[in-house]
């Protein structure tokens, strides 16, 4: 999109308008796909703050060939990726007190969603990370299975299995409603 | 039983809303790093050489210009006495005794913030607002956002965010006027600029430019 386009070239030209301008557009998003692959709210907060911070700091080195969404969100699981490695993060249920909140609906519709929200969530914790990483990378940051092939310097066969075992055992988890 | 597809679409649409607090929390660092970068990078009379350096770049400098100067009404032809910068703005004193050191700047501008905020502030041309300060006086801005003088960040965010938000109503009813600005081509690719025009309900007037990719013919 254009409107992203001029927004970065602003934001390089040190806007603080572009800045918080690209926050306010990306925010939820952004923390949706942290939350997604780290299961873990706080964290999934660290990582929104180191991300900007650096986003901030290499303005000058940003080169943006695709999308300004994407590469925010690729961004995003890369630093999450690295904080799984240095913590070996045990994904946490949800807190009943400290739920996911989902984004605006109506008050019936929120409740339905924070369930399936809660369930998906805990379901999510219990692939192993690579797979859980591959179905957000595709669902929700839209990355073709050969985009994150080539981000994951990996096969783009070896990606798609991946992807097929998550859903599987998702599915399964998700029919089942075992949570444990 | 949830088919695959039922279960690409609930990961899909798994949506987080972030707490309240985050966006200050965020923001507020970023945004001090980057006024520090800015500070230390190029002087604003370069930016200006840059800014208009292309052809292409001189239609964005409108949306760029960020840049506040505010000085006492002696606005016409002075001579330059002294010069302050507080947070992003540029205070120009010109034959005043009552602005000597940065917070006398700093106080002048929350001054004039509140009285702008109280509808105390007067045009004296476009874009130009002029007021008396408690200390007598007379300070004049320029510039865009004269509403936010003052404000500390955390202020200023909600109002943004405000906004942000009422802009994004705005759109979502059609309730904008669109102007066509001028077509430009880009790698080959056509692009009609435009420039949507939101009236808020404060009667702030806020400018977006955006730009559609034509399709070949």
């Amino acid at each position: 999109m254009l409107e992203d386009k001029l927004l970065l070239w602003k934001f390089k030209h040190g806007s603080s308008e572009a800045l918080e301008r690209i926050y306010d557009k990306y925010e939820t998003y952004l923390i949706t796909v942290a939350t997604a692959l780290l299961n873990n709210t706080h964290a999934a907060e660290d990582v929104l703050h180191d991300f900007f911070i650096s986003f901030v700091e290499s303005a000058d080195n940003i080169k943006l060939n695709g999308n300004l969404k994407a590469y925010l969100a690729t961004c995003v699981a890369n630093l999450a990726r690295n904080q799984i490695k240095r913590r070996q993060l045990e994904p946490i249920a949800l807190d009943e007190n400290d739920p996911i909140a989902p984004a605006i609906l109506e008050p019936d519709a929120v409740a339905i969603q924070e369930e399936e929200t809660a369930i998906l969530n805990q379901a999510m914790s219990q692939l192993p990370y690579e797979q859980r990483e591959i179905i957000v990378l595709h669902l929700q940051v839209n990355l073709k299975f050969t985009q994150i092939a080539e981000l994951r310097s990996t096969s783009v066969n070896t990606i798609r299995s991946r992807y097929r075992y998550g859903m599987d055992k998702l599915r399964s988890l998700l029919n089942s409603e075992v949570i444990k | 039983m949830k088919s695959l597809k039922h279960i690409q679409k609930i990961v899909a649409k798994f949506n987080v809303k972030p707490r309240s607090e985050m966006r200050s929390k965020v923001l507020n660092e970023a945004l001090q790093i980057q006024r520090k970068r800015n500070q230390q990078g190029v002087s604003d009379t370069c930016k200006w050489r840059i800014i208009m350096k292309t052809r292409r770049t001189r239609f964005a400098a409108a949306v760029i210009i960020g840049f506040v100067v505010l000085l006492p009404l002696a606005y016409g032809a002075a001579k330059i006495v002294k010069h302050f910068f507080v947070d992003d703005i540029t205070v120009i004193v010109k034959n005043s005794d009552k602005i000597n050191t940065e917070q006398d700047a700093r106080n002048a501008i929350q001054e004039f913030g509140k009285l702008y905020r109280e509808g105390k502030a007067k045009e004296v041309k476009p874009g130009v607002w002029a007021v008396t300060l408690s200390n007598g006086e007379e300070f004049a801005y320029s510039g865009d956002n004269p509403e936010w003088a003052g404000l500390s960040l955390d202020e200023k965010n909600k109002l943004l965010k405000a906004q942000n938000d009422e802009i994004q109503k705005l759109r979502e009813t059609g309730d904008f006027e669109r102007t066509f600005i001028k077509e430009v081509e880009e790698n080959g690719v056509k692009i009609r600029l435009y420039e949507d025009q939101f009236t808020l309900s404060s009667g702030k007037v806020v400018k977006m430019t955006f730009g559609e990719e034509q399709p070949p013919k």
